[in-house]
């Protein structure tokens, strides 16, 4: 699948997406972002291309500066038994070409290092750390090479996901410390929050340095609730898999299992029946609404505005109510596998789901009149926790976090997939980057969601919901890409000769976003840290994972 | 301006057996049960179950330990005569074992047994103190985050948790009861232990959802524990992937009145 032309410079790659995005155009002959939509059940625009590692710190700059590019994933697979070495995977979205740019590089065993490139793309900073954690690969000239994913108690040189690492045995605990960034000066002093916080969330160590109420610097220290999600696929069936990858983040359990299904049929080059991709789209945007209604509910609660915060509250009990109605499982779970869906809704359900969405465009409207007519409201949200677009775009936000600060980055649209490849949606964007925004953005992408399941429903036939004969084994790997309630998740899959998964990395959007939030605190006060942290809605568990 | 009436907010008088009777038709606590067909003792169910949750005995009894059930369905979808539905599951146990339920396979009929309504139930003197007032610290301890939004649901206008007493504060000194989820991940152990010491005693550890109670999916790995009892003991295990808000309450006003 990987082209194999000899890749020199960034005008190769230019040639190579162009190849790829003019072989599917040439199918359907509509706008290159519909036809590689339409072209196998909407899963294509990976293009995977083989580099030397010595060419990547220059492509990846020139993939950035020339191609507008954003690195979205950095991952690395042991290979070493096999193709004698470890593998390196850089994901770059190019929006303007439809197009996930996936470069695949080696690393030789015998020299377990790669050149960082954190410092001219901040947006690379975990991804890398979390490949020294994990592999042990050590990556060259990266200025912050503390401990990331594992904390400082685990024994040096054992690495979960090398092939040796026996995933039945304890690891006994060391002693370590993490040494915490020390702001010094005159009247600087350190609050320490967490793990186990005041509210019910998930658990994260937060570490401001501040100056009376000013926030000067906060340090995150996170993955208190790392399960080795990623090891823990290995030898997987793939239905396993899929209920793995609904239980990776609560709130996100729609979008991960289908990222990863997705991924699985890109492999198998299957395409699921049109009503499994319609009722994907309608569970996708039924839980897009319950994350945002939460949201929205939280930052009322965050700034003690009780009406709004019950409101909301009941509104997203509705939506979960009708996902219980519509599948038994309040989070939508057990529906979503690989081939489409395990199971098919009644005409009835369809029915109320449909007849659902006038009363909660009714709810949404009244729901933000109430909360942006007080003054109050106005006074938290305005100018609270603002993210500058050009902080956002150095590190690789997504999903609303990003379209609040005015990146037109939207996965459904860039990438289409599925039914969006059917239904072109346009991106919602607002310029000011704070809570305000990113509370009004949220409002406007419910009434999206809704707006999305009528035409969903709309015209949609009876038929299969599930296709696929996935016994017939042949090894391979490919990406499955979704626009999650929080943004872009990436799923990449890599299936071996008894169609059982060989490896597996995950990509949830709260790994992109969690660096971001305290360029978005810097200068804010400290009582306003939860607002602002819930405006961003960052998921603990899909970051840890 | 418009005024928002506060009995389209709060709905009064309404108690739980008023809710379960609303929604008597999705009653959130789905697991999967026999439904009384005859079972061809095939053990695809045994096979399919990514938890180990279901196994044979002596080739003629089907036991379903509840406590490692993740709802997922895949042994109803394996199960080729179709003798398992998704039924109404069942609410906490004391114990594991009291979650563990055995079937005979020639006679899969659901004998859950129900609990004896008796007026003069023993409530623990343990328990007995907290009849009218609980409060809460919930402690996540790598859960996906499911059952945190869950536990956040009971105290929401529809479940309304406090009109039981029960409410949610903000340090374990405050509390009387730790709400624990998820299978106790390594680098949540620490952290669990200190809140646990910091809880004042009396106290009441529930253990929620099927991480908790037993591990559930993600329990037994280099870096997750077997649920919370392998590191303190858990007074009430309330099963569930999730266990839904109704199911939550249910199971602690069980607990208060001495029904389980």
């Amino acid at each position: 699948m990987a082209t194999t032309m000899h890749i020199r410079s960034i005008k190769d790659i230019v040639r190579a997406i162009d190849n790829k995005a003019g072989e599917y155009a040439g199918k359907a002959g509509k706008r290159p972002g519909e036809a590689l939509g339409e072209a196998l059940g909407g899963a294509l625009g990976e293009v995977l291309i083989d580099i030397e590692l010595s060419l990547l710190p220059k492509l990846a700059l020139d993939i950035v500066d020339e191609l507008h590019g954003t690195l979205q994933f950095i991952f690395a697979v042991d290979e070493r038994s096999h193709n004698n070495g470890f593998s390196l995977h850089h994901i770059f979205g190019i929006p303007s070409k439809h197009c996930l740019l996936h470069l695949k590089s080696v690393i030789p065993a015998d020299a377990p290092e790669f050149p960082s490139l954190a410092l001219q793309l901040p947006a690379m900073n975990w991804h890398e750390r979390k490949i020294a954690d994990m592999l042990g690969l050590t990556p060259v000239g990266h200025p912050d090479p503390r401990r990331l994913v594992l904390h400082e108690d685990w024994p040096q040189g054992v690495y979960p996901w090398r092939d040796d690492f026996d995933s039945k045995q304890k690891v006994p605990r060391v002693k370590g410390t993490y040494e915490f960034h020390r702001i010094e000066g005159e009247g600087v002093f350190e609050i320490a929050v967490g793990p186990v916080h005041a509210g019910i969330i998930e658990p994260g160590h937060f570490r401001f340095s501040s100056v009376g109420e000013k926030i000067l610097y906060l340090e995150l220290r996170l993955f208190y609730k790392h399960r080795g999600i990623e090891r823990f696929m290995r030898g997987r069936s793939l239905l396993e898999g899929a209920l793995v990858a609904e239980r990776v983040s609560g709130d996100e359990t729609v979008a991960n299992s289908v990222a990863y299904s997705q991924a699985i049929e890109r492999i198998f080059k299957v395409a699921i029946p049109e009503r499994a991709q319609r009722l994907r789209a309608v569970f996708l945007e039924l839980e897009r609404m319950h994350c945002h209604l939460a949201d929205i509910g939280g930052a009322a609660t965050d700034i003690a505005f009780s009406i709004g915060a019950a409101k909301a509250a009941l509104l997203r009990e509705k939506v979960m109510s009708l996902c219980e109605m519509v599948s038994g499982s309040r989070f939508l779970r057990g529906m979503i596998a690989p081939g489409g869906l395990r199971r098919d809704i009644d005409n009835e359900v369809i029915h109320r789901i449909s007849s659902f969405i006038e009363i909660a465009l009714c709810d949404v409207k009244e729901l933000e009149a109430t909360t942006f007519s007080r003054s109050s409201v106005i006074d938290r949200f305005m100018k609270t926790g603002v993210l500058s677009t050009e902080h956002a775009l150095n590190l690789g936000v997504v999903g609303p976090v990003a379209r609040a600060s005015g990146i037109a980055v939207d996965t459904r649209t860039d990438y289409p997939y599925g039914f969006y490849a059917m239904h072109p949606l346009d991106i919602i964007t607002r310029f000011d980057g704070d809570v305000a925004a990113r509370v009004r953005l949220k409002f406007d992408e419910v009434r999206q969601s809704l707006g999305i399941i009528e035409a969903a429903l709309g015209a949609i036939k009876s038929g299969a919901v599930r296709t696929g004969d996935f016994a017939v084994s042949s090894r391979g790997q490919a990406l499955g890409w979704v626009e999650a309630p929080r943004g872009m998740t990436l799923c990449w899959v890599e299936i071996d000769d008894e169609a059982k998964i060989a490896n597996c990395r995950l990509r949830t959007p709260s790994f992109n976003n969690w660096p971001a939030l305290p360029y978005a605190l810097h200068g804010n006060i400290v009582p306003d840290f939860p607002l602002v942290n819930k405006s961003f809605n960052l998921s603990y568990a899909g970051n840890d994972l | 301006m418009r005024r928002i009436s506060c009995k389209r907010i709060c709905r009064p008088k309404v108690t739980i057996k008023d809710i379960d009777a609303q929604r008597s038709s999705n009653s959130g606590r789905w697991m999967p049960v026999p439904d009384g067909l005859v079972c061809s003792g095939c053990t695809a169910c045994v096979k399919i179950c990514p938890t180990g949750a279901i196994t044979l005995k002596n080739d003629r009894q089907l036991v379903f330990k509840y406590d490692a059930c993740i709802a997922c369905r895949a042994c109803v979808d394996a199960c080729a005569p179709g003798a398992l539905v998704m039924g109404p599951g069942i609410d906490g146990a004391t114990s594991r074992g009291a979650l563990t339920h055995t079937f005979s396979i020639n006679k899969l009929s659901p004998n859950l047994p129900e609990k004896p309504q008796t007026k003069d139930a023993v409530i623990p003197e343990k328990i007995k103190i907290f009849a009218r007032s609980m409060h809460v610290r919930e402690v996540d301890c790598g859960s996906c985050n499911a059952c945190e939004l869950e536990i956040a649901a009971i105290s929401n206008p529809v479940y309304d948790a406090e009109r039981f007493g029960i409410h949610i504060v903000a340090s374990p000194r405050h509390a009387d009861v730790l709400f624990v989820t998820g299978p106790v991940t390594r680098q949540m152990e620490l952290a669990l232990r200190k809140t646990d010491a910091a809880t004042p005693t009396p106290k009441l550890i529930v253990a929620i959802g099927a991480c908790a109670c037993s591990g559930g999916l993600f329990g037994n790995t280099p870096v997750t524990g077997t649920g919370v009892d392998e590191f303190i003991g858990v007074d009430l295990y309330i099963p569930g992937c999730p266990p839904s808000p109704r199911a939550i309450l249910r199971s602690i006003l069980a607990l208060r009145s001495g029904t389980i």
